[in-house]
């Protein structure tokens, strides 16, 4: 059988497996493994095993990985993220919608101190859904809210997307942080506006209720600003180069530990838990990672990637047709699909393909601004229909609420999703613009 | 479905799960080590004190240590991304078999990756190699890997063991 043929079987059976159950990662090393063998047979895959694992794990880079998720579990912990929430909703709350769009606000900030989508979903889903309900929000516009809220933890650097996606493209990590700036906020942006939206047309979604006073509403914000410094000197300290990502993180972490014991609102019990869930956390991105690199050595020895790549160049399309039947395949396999699985696999094949394509931009802005465009779409496909990773952690946390429910409060912000991405795809400067200005 | 729940409290976890439990807390703690050395050799380097030598390769060293100390709970609790929602007309015994089937091929793979890299390890130690800036031998950590990865391949075959029991 020819590397090419190997490798579309070993694409259809990795699917196969993973539709009938198989873990993710697993499919993916099962796979690979197979496919490494048929073509370069066992000597070369033993000696390849015999490191690959550990000097897999111990790349420099990866480590923001553990080490921002470990910063977002302190600030979960230790309530700061339920104080992100009330400073939110003490400021905008009383409007209506308010306390939707403090749902947004919250996950922006605390997007800036967390990398992961997951993770923003779960605290939010348990810091903001009670208050929500208390103030008789509709079911479908509390959860629909905290699932795309949630995004916002990737969207709003640090993002463990863009860690992943700087790792298999090779492209320098910090100006991807610094493009993802912009389309970030345009996200939080546009979520309020869809909430406005919504509660304009449905007013019975969000009852209004009553200002708070100036005073609590000072008393709210300081509980936070220890926090909005923090993640003010981590990002910021990484834009600005006074600190590897590595380093941000690991001074995030420390500072954010710092103040929750200062606080004396972190027990042993909930550090012991914070340790515990980035245990956990980090071990489910690992072992996809661990997946991807062997199927990836697979690939590669099947020359499937070039050959597509060739074959699509050849082809002679216009580069923004091929951009956006790339970014329509990732919408549709993202809805079916783990979207960290997805982007390791499919970048070997469609990086080289964007790359080579003629924007009438350099070869190293389009790396960045392609790097932005699939985070958006990993975005949508963690809250689209029929699998979006997001509503399926909300509706863990809310199982009262029905998962059609959040889906239906999740459409009008996806709408907005379509039409941010199609911004950031006419408008390559609102990505790049950060950077071009930074650098 | 794929999700990232909050662990159960711990008196959910016996025997093995216990000291999945206890390992993944030690590498979470080898994570907060990290974090604390970095943060200390910058706050060095910002006072122009040079930073602390090879923090680099500790992070490095360290990093691999902690994931492969984290596998093993994320295994216990069942942690790792899968899809269900294309099997769901299966009857519940036959999801649950096929999960257990799931759970001894990871259990190969682990015990596998445990087997090569116990090989790497030896011949990290013949070769003498150690990493540049500090010279730390690298044998003891991709060994201690070997260990964890054993003892994942150990706690998959007893997660299967549980499935098929539950539905014996």
């Amino acid at each position: 059988m020819s590397g090419l043929s190997l490798a579309i079987w070993g694409f259809v059976g990795m699917l196969a497996l993973i539709g009938l159950r198989m873990p993710v990662g697993l499919a993916m090393l099962a796979t690979g493994s197979a496919g490494y063998l048929a073509i370069a047979g066992w000597p070369a895959f033993l000696n390849y095993m015999k490191a690959t694992p550990y000097f897999l794990f111990s790349n420099y880079t990866l480590s923001v990985i553990p080490l921002f998720i470990l910063m977002g579990a302190f600030a979960e912990r230790s309530g700061l993220s339920q104080d992100l929430f009330r400073a939110a909703s003490a400021l905008i709350g009383h409007r209506r919608g308010g306390m939707a769009m403090a749902v947004i606000g919250a996950c922006t900030a605390f997007g800036a101190i967390c990398g992961s989508s997951v993770a923003t979903t779960a605290t939010f889903g348990r810091a903001a859904l009670p208050e929500l309900e208390r103030y008789r929000y509709a079911p479908s516009l509390a959860t629909g809210t905290i699932a795309v809220g949630g995004t916002l933890g990737i969207l709003i650097p640090p993002s463990v997307i863009l860690v992943v996606y700087a790792i298999s493209t090779e492209q320098n990590i910090v100006k991807l942080f610094q493009a993802a700036l912009i389309p970030g906020l345009l996200a939080t942006l546009f979520y309020c506006l869809a909430i406005g939206w919504s509660v304009r047309r449905r007013p019975d979604l969000a009852p209004p209720h009553a200002k708070p006073s100036g005073a609590e509403r000072l008393r709210a914000f300081l509980t936070v600003w220890p926090v909005l410094v923090v993640a003010i000197v981590v990002v910021g300290g990484i834009y600005g180069g006074v600190f590897t990502p590595t380093e941000g993180a690991a001074v995030g972490a420390i500072a954010m530990l710092a103040i929750a014991l200062l606080r004396r609102s972190l027990s042993w019990e909930g550090f012991k838990t914070s340790l515990v869930q980035t245990a956990e956390t980090t071990a489910l991105i690992f072992i996809i990672l661990l997946g991807a690199e062997v199927f990836n050595a697979f690939l590669a020895f099947s020359q499937l990637p070039t050959t597509v790549a060739a074959m699509i160049t050849e082809a002679g399309l216009a580069p923004y047709a091929v951009l956006v039947i790339l970014l329509a395949f990732y919408i549709l396999l993202g809805a079916v699909m783990d979207e960290l699985a997805m982007i390791l696999l499919t970048l070997p094949v469609f990086f080289p393909i964007v790359t080579a394509l003629d924007f009438g931009l350099p070869s190293d802005e389009v790396a960045i601004w392609f790097g932005i465009l699939v985070l958006i779409v990993v975005g949508i496909g963690l809250t689209a229909p029929p699998i979006g990773l997001n509503v399926f952690v909300i509706n863990a946390i809310a199982r009262r609420i029905p998962i059609t429910e959040t889906y239906k409060g999740v459409l009008p912000f996806l709408a907005t999703d379509l039409v941010r991405l199609g911004l950031c795809v006419a408008f390559p400067g609102l990505s790049l613009a950060m950077v071009r200005w930074l650098s | 479905m794929p999700e990232t729940p909050a662990p159960p409290p711990p008196s959910h976890d016996h025997g093995a799960a216990r000291i999945a439990r206890i390992l993944a807390f030690i590498g979470g703690a080898v994570v907060v080590g990290l974090a604390l050395l970095v943060t200390v050799s910058v706050v060095l380097r910002w006072f122009d004190l040079g930073g602390i030598n090879g923090d680099f390769e500790m992070v490095q060293m360290g990093l691999a240590l902690a994931v492969f100390a984290f596998l093993p709970l994320c295994q216990a609790h069942r942690g790792n991304v899968m899809v269900d929602t294309f099997t769901t007309w299966l009857p519940p015994r036959a999801q649950a078999a096929l999960d257990a089937l799931w759970d001894l091929v990871y259990a190969g793979f682990a015990g596998f990756v445990a087997w090569r890299l116990a090989i790497g390890a030896t011949e990290a130690f013949t070769s003498r190699t150690t990493t540049m800036v500090l010279g730390l031998p690298q044998h003891y950590a991709i060994g201690a890997c070997s260990g964890m990865a054993a003892f994942l391949a150990m706690i998959a075959l007893l997660t299967a063991l549980r499935r098929v029991r539950a539905n014996g």
